[in-house]
C-alpha cells in the first residue's frame, strides 16, 4: 500500500488539473512567501511544464506549519508523513532486476557488479538504495579472528566464528592463553618437568664429555696428546709430559714411527667420530626437550581450551579454529623454551635476571584479534569505500611483543559476506587501489595490512560482492585501462537516466521523497514541495513527459529545501523552501538545470 | 679470604679469570667473575693461557689437528697456531673488558704460554695470595682429578670459582654448604659480600651425618654469627654420605652462587659427578 491514508485521502482530493506551471526557477533571488504567491497567480515565465501535477501556487500561500487538508495538492496526500516512504530506486526496474542477478551468483568473484550511470551520485544513490534492503534481508556473515602464534615465526592465520561472536571469542581464546601461560609456567619449574628436563641434558653432556674424557685417558695411556686448539684439537706423541721434538722422533727406529704414526691415526679416528657425532647427539637433545615440551603443554592447553570449546559445542568453524589455537598454543610454548643448560644470559654489571623461575612467554600470551565486528541479526554488511586507497582497502597490521597484535580492518574485511561499494572514478584516481582490489578479486583472499617481505600479515577468504559505482564516462574509461575489469565485473548494469512521468512514477517518486525524510532527519514536506520537486526533475530530464531518475539531485534539493524551512522555523518543507532553495541554487552559479560533471 | 682483605683495607685482590686459549669467554664464567669483583671491590685480570704443547705440536710434522666438528685439517692445521692465537686472545681481551666496562670492573687481559697450572700459579703468585681464581673451563665429572692438582699447584689464591656443565643461573640466594667449622667466618663473610653485591639473601645450608651434629653445627654456627645479621639456616642429614642427595637438595634451593670447603660431600675429591649434574650455578670452593 503506497499511501497510509490513501482511501481517505482520494475521496477528499480535487481533480488534478493540468493548468499549473512551476515557477521560473531561473530567478537569481530566492523568493519570498510573498514572491511564491504572486508568480503563482501569474503566467508562468520558466521552462514549460514537463510534469503536469496539480496546483502549487495555493499551497505556497498557506503557512508552512500549517496542513492543507489531505489530498489538497491532489497526490493524495497532505505531507510526506501521510505516505509509505520508500528508499528503493524510482524507474529502475531492469537495474534492479540486473542487480538482484548479480546478486544471486552467490560465491562467485568474478560476477561482481558495475554500476554507471549520468553522474557518479547517480550510480551510488541507486546502488544504496538498492543494496540496503537487499543486505538488511540477509544473514550476517561470519566474523573473522586473527590468531597469532608466536612473534618469532611470524605466523598469522585467520578462522571464522559466528557472527556476534567475535568479541567474545577472542576474550575467551585471551583467557584461556593467560591461563595456558600461568600453567605452563607453573609446569615447566615443577619437579617432573625439571628432572625430565635435566636428565635429557645430562645423558647428552655425558655422552660426548664422557666419550672425550675416555678417549683423553687412553691416548695418555698411549702416550699420545689431545691437546685443545683455538681452533679445535690437535694430537702429537709425548714423551715424560712433552711433545716429541722432531729431531728425536726422527731417531726412533722406523718400525716405531710407524707404531706411533698408527696409533695417532686410530685416535683420530675415534676422536672425529666423537666430534662429528655431535651434531646428531645436540639434534636428538632437542628433539627430546621438544617432546618433553609438547608432552606438557599439550594436555594443559586442551584443558585450557575446554570451556570454549563446550561453549562453541557444534560450530565447526568455531572448533576447528579452537583446534589451531590449541596446535598454535604448544607450538608458542615450543617456540620460548628455554633450554636448560643452553647459555645464562646474565647483566654483566652484577645484577641478574632469574634464567628459569618463568618462561619468557609467560610474559606474551598468544595473541588473538577480531578483525572486524559483524553484530548478528544486523544483515550482511554494507560498506562504502568511496575514497579507496591500498591501505583502505585492506587495513593495517601491528604486531609487537609489547602491545600484541592490533589489527585495523580494511573495507574489504568488513565488507566480507556482504557488499563493498566503490566509487569507479576514485579507482581511477587511485591505480594502486584497483590493483590491490583486483589482486583480492583474483586470488579470493585479502590481506590483513600492506603485505611486505618484513611484516607479518594473514589473510581472509573473501566472500563479498564488489560493486562499482560511477559516471558511465569513468566506468568506461576504468575498463579501458584494465581489461580485467570486465573479467571480473560481469554485471554490468546502466541506469536509466529518465523515465516516463506516468502517474505510478510520481506515486513513487513522491514516497521516494518520503523515505529521504527518514534518510537524511528532514522535515516532512508538503503536497506542494513534493510536487514541486518531482517538477524539477521533470525539468532536469529535458524531455516533454519524461522525469530525470537520479535520486540523489533530488535529494540533495531536497536537502536545501530543509535548511530554509530550519531558517524559517517552519514545521514542514512548503512549496516557498523548495523554491528558495533552487533560486538559491541559481544564485550560487550552480550549473543548473544542467549536470555537474561527476 | 678477599673479604677480609677488602675490610681491613691490605690490599683490594684481584680476580683472575683464567681463560683456555679459545676465542669464546663463557658468558656465565665472565658474569661470575665481574660479580664477585663487584662483591670485593676488585679487578678483573683475566689470562689466557696457552698450553706449550700445543706450540711444540705444531713444530711436529707427525702432528695432526681437526676442526671442532672433526674434519681433519692434517698438520697444515697447526701451520697458523700462533695466528690463530693471537686473534683467539684478541676476541677474549674484547669481550672482558667490553663486559668490565659495562659493569664499571677495572680490567687486564693478558696471555702466558707453558704449562697451565705453573703458568696459572705463577699469574696468582705474583700479587697473592688475596686472588679469587675463576675457570671459564667448565667443571666436568672426570675432572676430579684434575681439580686435585689444581688445588695443590695454585696456592696463592683464597678459592676457586668454577662452573658445571649445566650451570645457567647467578641469581638466586647465596649458599653456603657447611661441612664442618673450619673456615667458617671467613666463608660467612665472603657469602654477605656477594649477598649485599647482588641484593640477595645468604642461606647456610649445614649438612652433618646425624641430627646431633647438626644440632651442635647449628649451635656453633649461631654463637659465630652472634651480633651480625641474622641469616637463615637449614640443616641436611647426609645419610650414608650420600653426594647426590645433598646436592639435590642444594640444586632445589636455586642458588644463585655456592660456597663449598673441597674434599667434603659437595666438592668431593675422587668424584666430581654429582656436583656436575646438580650444579645450575657458580661454586665458590675453598681448600
Amino acid at each position: 500500500m503506497f499511501f497510509r491514508r490513501g482511501k481517505k485521502d482520494k475521496a477528499e482530493a480535487p481533480a488534478e488539473t493540468d493548468a499549473d506551471e512551476p515557477v521560473d526557477s531561473a530567478s537569481p533571488e530566492a523568493p519570498t512567501t510573498a514572491e511564491v504567491a504572486k508568480r503563482a497567480d501569474t503566467p508562468p515565465a520558466g521552462p514549460p511544464a514537463v510534469i503536469h501535477l496539480s496546483s502549487s501556487a495555493r499551497s505556497a500561500q498557506q503557512p508552512a506549519s500549517g496542513v492543507s487538508g489531505a489530498g489538497v495538492d491532489g497526490l493524495g496526500f497532505a505531507t510526506t508523513a501521510d505516505l509509505e516512504p520508500t528508499t528503493a530506486p524510482v524507474g529502475q526496474d531492469k537495474a534492479l532486476e540486473a542487480l538482484d542477478f548479480g546478486i544471486s551468483m552467490t560465491g562467485a568473484l568474478d560476477y561482481n557488479i558495475l554500476v554507471s550511470g549520468a553522474s557518479a551520485s547517480a550510480a551510488l544513490a541507486f546502488t544504496r538504495q538498492a543494496i540496503a534492503p537487499r543486505a538488511a534481508g540477509e544473514a550476517g556473515p561470519a566474523e573473522w579472528v586473527l590468531v597469532a602464534a608466536s612473534s618469532e615465526d611470524h605466523s598469522l592465520s585467520s578462522v571464522a566464528v559466528p557472527a556476534g561472536r567475535g568479541n567474545e571469542f577472542c576474550r575467551a581464546v585471551a583467557a584461556a592463553a593467560e591461563e595456558f601461560a600461568a600453567l605452563f609456567a607453573a609446569a615447566r619449574t615443577g619437579d617432573d618437568f625439571e628432572a625430565r628436563a635435566r636428565t635429557i641434558e645430562i645423558e647428552w653432556r655425558a655422552g660426548r664429555d664422557g666419550a672425550l674424557a675416555r678417549l683423553e685417558r687412553e691416548a695418555e695411556e698411549q702416550a699420545i696428546a689431545i691437546l685443545r686448539t683455538p681452533t679445535g684439537f690437535a694430537m702429537a706423541p709425548m714423551h715424560d709430559g712433552r711433545i716429541v721434538k722432531t729431531d728425536v722422533f726422527a731417531g726412533l727406529p722406523p718400525s716405531m714411527q710407524a707404531d706411533i704414526r698408527e696409533r695417532i691415526a686410530t685416535l683420530e679416528k675415534r676422536l672425529t667420530a666423537i666430534l662429528a657425532a655431535g651434531p646428531e647427539a645436540a639434534r636428538q637433545r632437542r628433539s627430546a626437550l621438544r617432546e618433553l615440551i609438547v608432552a606438557t603443554a599439550e594436555p594443559l592447553a586442551r584443558l585450557v581450551l575446554d570451556d570454549v570449546r563446550s561453549a562453541y559445542a557444534g560450530d565447526v568453524a568455531a572448533t576447528a579454529a579452537l583446534a589451531q589455537i590449541e596446535q598454535k598454543l604448544v607450538a608458542e610454548a615450543l617456540v620460548d623454551a628455554v633450554e636448560p643448560g643452553a647459555g645464562a644470559a646474565t647483566d654483566l654489571a652484577g645484577t641478574h635476571r632469574r634464567e628459569d623461575a618463568a618462561p619468557r612467554w609467560s610474559a606474551r600470551p598468544p595473541l588473538v584479534a577480531l578483525l572486524g565486528e559483524a553484530p548478528s541479526g544486523s544483515g550482511a554488511p554494507v560498506v562504502e569505500d568511496l575514497v579507496p586507497t591500498v591501505a583502505s582497502l585492506l587495513g593495517r597490521l601491528d604486531r609487537t611483543p609489547a602491545s600484541g597484535l592490533r589489527v585495523t580492518p580494511g573495507s574489504l574485511h568488513r565488507a566480507n559476506g556482504g557488499y563493498l561499494i566503490v566509487d569507479a572514478a576514485a579507482l581511477l584516481d587511485e591505480p594502486q587501489a584497483w590493483v590491490a582490489l583486483k589482486r583480492a578479486l583474483l586470488s579470493g583472499r585479502a590481506s590483513v595490512g600492506v603485505p611486505t617481505a618484513q611484516a607479518d600479515h594473514a589473510e581472509v577468504p573473501l566472500a563479498l560482492k564488489v560493486i562499482v559505482a560511477g559516471s558511465t564516462e569513468a566506468c568506461l574509461h576504468l575498463a579501458e585501462l584494465d581489461p580485467a575489469l570486465s573479467a571480473l565485473f560481469k554485471v554490468e548494469i546502466g541506469l536509466a537516466e529518465t523515465a516516463e512521468a506516468s502517474p505510478a512514477l510520481r506515486s513513487d517518486l513522491a514516497r521516494g521523497i518520503a523515505g529521504l525524510v527518514a534518510r537524511f532527519g528532514l522535515r516532512h514536506l508538503e503536497a506542494t514541495a513534493v510536487r514541486r520537486l518531482i517538477e524539477e526533475a521533470g525539468t532536469w530530464a529535458g524531455e516533454p513527459g519524461r522525469v530525470c531518475l537520479d535520486a540523489s539531485r533530488l535529494a540533495d534539493l531536497a536537502r536545501e529545501a530543509d535548511c530554509f524551512a530550519a531558517r524559517d522555523e517552519a514545521k514542514l518543507i512548503g512549496l516557498i523552501h523548495v523554491e528558495r532553495a533552487l533560486a538559491a541554487r541559481q544564485a550560487r552559479g550552480v550549473a543548473w538545470p544542467g549536470r555537474l560533471p561527476g | 679470604m678477599m673479604a677480609h682483605v677488602a675490610a681491613s683495607g691490605e690490599a683490594r685482590g684481584r680476580v683472575v679469570l683464567s681463560l683456555a686459549a679459545t676465542p669464546r669467554v663463557p658468558p656465565l664464567a665472565l658474569a661470575a667473575a665481574i660479580r664477585v669483583a663487584h662483591a670485593f671491590g676488585a679487578e678483573v685480570e683475566a689470562v689466557m693461557i696457552e698450553d706449550h704443547r700445543v706450540l711444540d705440536a705444531a713444530g711436529f710434522p707427525g702432528a695432526i689437528a681437526l676442526s671442532g666438528n672433526g674434519v681433519d685439517l692434517g698438520h697444515a692445521g697447526l701451520g697458523s697456531i700462533e695466528a690463530d692465537l693471537e686473534r683467539a686472545f684478541a676476541a677474549a681481551r674484547r669481550a672482558v673488558e667490553l663486559a668490565c666496562r659495562a659493569a664499571k670492573v677495572k680490567a687486564h687481559a693478558r696471555r702466558v704460554r707453558g704449562e697451565p697450572l705453573s703458568e696459572l700459579a705463577s699469574a696468582c703468585a705474583e700479587m697473592g695470595p688475596w686472588n679469587v681464581v675463576v675457570l671459564a673451563e667448565s667443571l666436568r665429572a672426570s675432572g676430579a682429578e684434575g681439580l686435585g692438582r689444581l688445588l695443590e699447584s695454585v696456592w696463592d689464591t683464597t678459592g676457586f670459582v668454577m662452573l658445571g656443565p649445566l650451570a645457567r643461573r647467578l641469581d638466586g640466594p647465596i649458599i653456603v654448604a657447611i661441612e664442618d667449622l673450619d673456615r667458617l667466618p671467613a666463608l660467612l663473610r665472603t657469602s654477605e659480600r656477594l649477598a649485599i653485591s647482588g641484593a640477595t639473601e645468604v642461606v647456610l645450608v649445614l649438612i652433618g651425618d646425624d641430627a646431633a651434629t647438626l644440632g651442635w653445627m647449628e649451635a656453633e654456627v649461631r654463637r659465630t654469627m652472634m651480633g651480625e645479621r641474622p641469616r637463615e639456616i637449614r640443616r641436611v642429614t647426609a645419610a650414608h654420605g650420600a653426594a647426590s642427595a645433598v646436592i639435590e637438595t642444594l640444586r632445589r634451593r636455586a642458588p644463585g652462587f655456592l660456597l663449598a670447603r673441597y674434599g667434603g660431600l659437595v666438592v668431593p675429591a675422587d668424584d666430581l659427578s654429582a656436583v656436575c649434574e646438580g650444579l645450575e650455578c657458580p661454586l665458590l670452593v675453598v681448600r
